[in-house]
């Protein structure tokens, strides 16, 4: 698995392309990749984000995962103070392996999205039981 | 015509430099807040309307108990700590291929110029983004103090009508 956002592939140049078409800015979100026996795991950190503004596609052996928090403040209410402006959260990522996208797996809670991907049975470890000569 | 054209091309280079200047401070204004929130320090917006002021912080997979706010006079700080649970699959042979996101202690401090009530204050965490509505106490102007004996107020100004 490597990030694409560190490489030329064609998934980066078609995300930036999005980017200026809507203009607008997009926040990477900070992410954690673990490997465990049985899967890969993807947490990003999207605060504002929940089930109904997230979105996660896989197309291509890439996995976007994207979502919009609510920004505004409510109705009457004006800005004072700001260090972030309305965010678009955007990443992308290429999977080496090959994956079955209908079982992905993705939640999101308190703002950080998780995508669990399987990995596939034949790249599983596989412990070998050793006999007596 | 000619000036239409002669014009044009200026306008859209400072157009187009206008727009890289926009994104440049974009992405540093970016960098500060992602910087600032692997210290610990996560980024927040400030509204007011009609002296209620709405802060909003950005507290990504932290949960409501280990929060912590506190008021004094003029200052609100905010405290706590993120811990990273790597949930949604079985922990057996976690290995890290990317670590990005910040764990451990948060901590924010604002003053306002004015004193915080905090019995109007009030806050909540949702979908890891922490909101905070807070009044400044009432102003209090100018009280006259009566002397014993005195007349009051109100009856000196009566008979002076």
């Amino acid at each position: 698995m490597s990030n694409c956002s560190t490489s030329s592939k064609p998934c980066c140049q078609q995300t930036q392309l999005q980017t200026e078409k809507s203009v607008r800015s997009v926040t990477r979100p900070r992410t954690d990749i673990h490997e465990t026996e049985s899967a890969y795991v993807i947490q990003a950190d999207m605060p504002g984000v929940d089930e109904s503004s997230a979105q996660v596609s896989f197309e291509k052996n890439v996995l976007t995962i994207s979502g919009e928090p609510q920004f505004n403040a409510p109705e009457g209410f004006e800005s004072v103070y700001h260090e972030s402006s309305a965010r678009y959260f955007e990443r992308s990522f290429r999977l080496n392996e090959q994956v079955n996208p209908q079982e992905l797996k993705a939640t999101v809670s308190r703002g950080v999205l998780t995508v669990v991907i399987p990995k596939a049975e034949e790249l599983r470890r596989v412990q070998i039981p050793i006999q007596a000569g | 015509m000619l000036n239409a054209f002669a014009y044009s091309k200026p306008n859209r280079a400072l157009g187009t430099f206008q727009r890289l200047q926009d994104e440049l401070n974009a992405s540093l204004v970016e960098f500060r807040n992602g910087l600032m929130a692997t210290q610990g320090s996560p980024s927040l917006n400030v509204w007011q309307k009609e002296g209620v002021y709405l802060i909003r912080l950005e507290l990504a997979g932290v949960e409501e108990d280990s929060v912590k706010l506190e008021t004094f006079k003029n200052e609100l700080k905010i405290s706590g700590e993120r811990q990273l649970n790597h949930t949604g699959t079985d922990q057996t042979g976690i290995e890290v291929i990317k670590s990005e996101r910040h764990s451990g202690a948060i901590e924010r401090q604002l003053q306002f110029p004015f004193h915080i009530d905090s019995s109007k204050t009030h806050a909540s965490l949702k979908n890891g983004i922490l909101e905070i509505h807070l009044s400044p106490v009432a102003e209090l102007g100018p009280t006259q103090i009566r002397i014993e004996g005195q007349k009051p107020v109100e009856d000196s100004a009566a008979k002076s009508n």
